[in-house]
């Protein structure tokens, strides 16, 4: 297992968001986690990638106890992730944003190892004709795969998208999941992925969990957990009981 | 053709060469017009240092630069000695300074926004009424050190010439290093920032100790400068005409507190001897003005002019 959180709790105030939540993800897994909204899978993620400390329980990564450690130092020990709300930095250029994430990755790289990555990633991302242009001068499909690419130049092990395909066109969302699949075999990477469109995430995942108001209902294949009643019942509503 | 990184290196250049020359062939009264000119500077550059690179508007910047003037004058009075420069000690003013910003960054900047500008204006208050309340450090009278310091623009505007020499530099190395980028990055979005694997807290607090280090060095000559320290140093006039200086020029930008601190001063002066208080209003509007719609200050303008001469 590349990573396991173990009995994580999170609360805000009377809220309990995650509660008593284990997923474990093995190396080179694509895990996808779905739930309704509020069901706490960016909460998950924020524990995860330390930008919350979790009330309970435990994360380890690769062996290694990371729970409650700041962000930055989980960042350099391999986890990388996505904002469901873009956040690239605005006014720097693609190309810039791109090279924090070489630059702080903790990892001793010469410049012209960087140069290399960073126009790899670039390419992988086709964010290279726009590479001299601010962030905020693209449009939101080129602004979801730039927050990858930023989080790719960190190369990490492990990658949590967190709804990087929000409002994407169905044949963006291919285009998508295409280069998502393509960064993860050239750069070896474990994937979780949270997501709302249900025929992606199907496609693209090894193994879906399904949260919902902070507990892990379910868990499996995806054609196991399509037809899991809990499933059902967590996005639809429960069957109206008649009397007989 | 000419573009914004060499104009910045020109005029930086220039203005170095031409305010060192002063030095020599200025009247008494042309130096010490010039020498408040380079303290504002320096000071300009010393909050773009937090204030222009991080976001984090700090109000109470002149905390730091009176703490170097009374760490600078109470070493002076104390310690009884003419074999070194008086303006040694207006360094460990510096050092001082950016001790306390070690002791004061740690909590306050945890806050953001506004809630910090309130933090260190209020911060700023509370060391003000501290000294004025400490008789060894004369209380509300101050200290006059002209019983062992004499009034020396010569020597003052070296000091300050040197330090403000060090400034750029200092400016120059930050932009173009890993920390620089980091700041920037914290500017632009933190959280971001963070999980992209910078430390925030520690470059935060770094840019922060940096600017109270230059700024105490300034408050300890213009302390030997004048003779005299009191609790006027921490007057949060002082820390305005430090943002407003920078803002107006341009804030993150190496360029900008060189012409944001020249054009405060012009009109400043130009207003003071007939209208004294008139400046203050009429900052205040250029304040809200930039705020409103020019952030990126009086270089923001050049370079947006920069690329439309280009698109053509």
């Amino acid at each position: 297992m590349i990573l396991e959180a173990k009995g994580i709790i999170k609360r805000f105030g009377g809220i309990v968001a995650l509660n008593k939540v284990d997923v474990s993800v093995a190396e080179d897994e694509i895990l996808g986690i779905i739930g309704p909204n509020g069901s706490g899978k960016t909460t998950f993620f924020n524990v995860i990638s330390g930008v919350y400390k979790p009330d309970e329980g435990s994360v380890i990564f690769m062996g290694k106890n990371i729970t409650g450690r700041p962000p930055h130092i989980i960042a350099k020990m391999g986890i990388a992730r996505t904002f469901q709300v873009v956040r690239p930095f605005p006014s720097m250029t693609v190309r810039e944003n791109i090279l924090i994430g070489a630059y702080f990755s903790g990892k001793h790289k010469s410049s012209s190892y960087i140069d290399i990555l960073v126009d790899k990633i670039l390419k992988l991302t086709e964010l290279s004709s726009k590479a001299d242009l601010p962030a905020k001068a693209l449009n939101l499909p080129e602004k979801r795969r730039l927050e990858i690419a930023r989080a790719l130049a960190l190369e990490p092990k492990l990658l949590l998208l967190d709804e990087t395909l929000a409002g994407l066109t169905p044949a963006e969302i291919d285009h998508a999941l295409e280069m998502i699949k393509k960064a993860k075999s050239e750069m070896g990477l474990t994937i979780i992925i949270v997501e709302h469109i249900m025929r992606a995430i199907m496609k693209i995942s090894d193994r879906i969990i399904v949260f919902s108001n902070g507990i892990k209902i379910a868990e499996g294949t995806p054609s196991q957990v399509a037809s899991d009643i809990k499933v059902i019942e967590a996005y639809l509503g429960k069957p109206i009981q008649g009397e007989g | 053709m000419i573009n914004l990184k060499d104009l910045t290196t020109l005029s930086i250049i220039g203005f170095l060469v031409i305010s060192l020359l002063i030095l020599f062939i200025g009247s008494q009264s042309l130096i010490a017009f010039f020498l408040t000119l380079l303290e504002l500077l320096i000071l300009a550059y010393s909050i773009n240092i937090i204030t222009g690179l991080t976001g984090y508007v700090d109000f109470g910047h002149a905390v730091f630069y009176g703490i170097g003037a009374y760490t600078t004058a109470f070493l002076i009075v104390n310690i009884n000695t003419t074999s070194v420069t008086p303006y040694l000690f207006s360094l460990i003013g510096g050092l001082v300074a950016a001790f306390f910003a070690l002791l004061i960054g740690a909590p306050v900047l945890r806050l953001k926004g506004a809630y910090f500008a309130i933090a260190t204006l209020s911060v700023s208050e509370a060391v003000k009424v501290i000294v004025s309340n400490i008789s060894a450090l004369g209380g509300s009278y101050g200290i006059p050190l002209a019983r062992y310091v004499s009034y020396d623009v010569v020597s003052a505007y070296l000091a300050m010439w040197l330090t403000l020499l060090f400034t750029i530099v200092l400016a120059i190395w930050i932009s173009n290093s890993k920390f620089g980028y980091g700041l920037r990055a914290i500017k632009e979005d933190e959280i971001a920032a963070n999980v992209m694997g910078i430390n925030t807290s520690l470059y935060k607090l770094m840019a922060y100790v940096l600017s109270a280090l230059v700024a105490g060095v300034v408050g300890g000559i213009s302390g030997i400068l004048y003779v005299y320290v009191s609790t006027e140093y921490f007057k949060v006039d002082i820390s305005v005409k430090m943002l407003v200086s920078m803002m107006l020029g341009g804030q993150g930008t190496i360029l900008g507190p060189l012409i944001g601190a020249i054009l405060y001063y012009v009109i400043q002066y130009t207003l003071v001897t007939s209208y004294p208080f008139l400046h203050l209003l009429i900052f205040g509007t250029i304040l809200i003005i930039i705020v409103l719609f020019i952030p990126e200050g009086l270089v923001g303008i050049i370079k947006r002019r920069f690329k439309q001469l280009k698109l053509r």
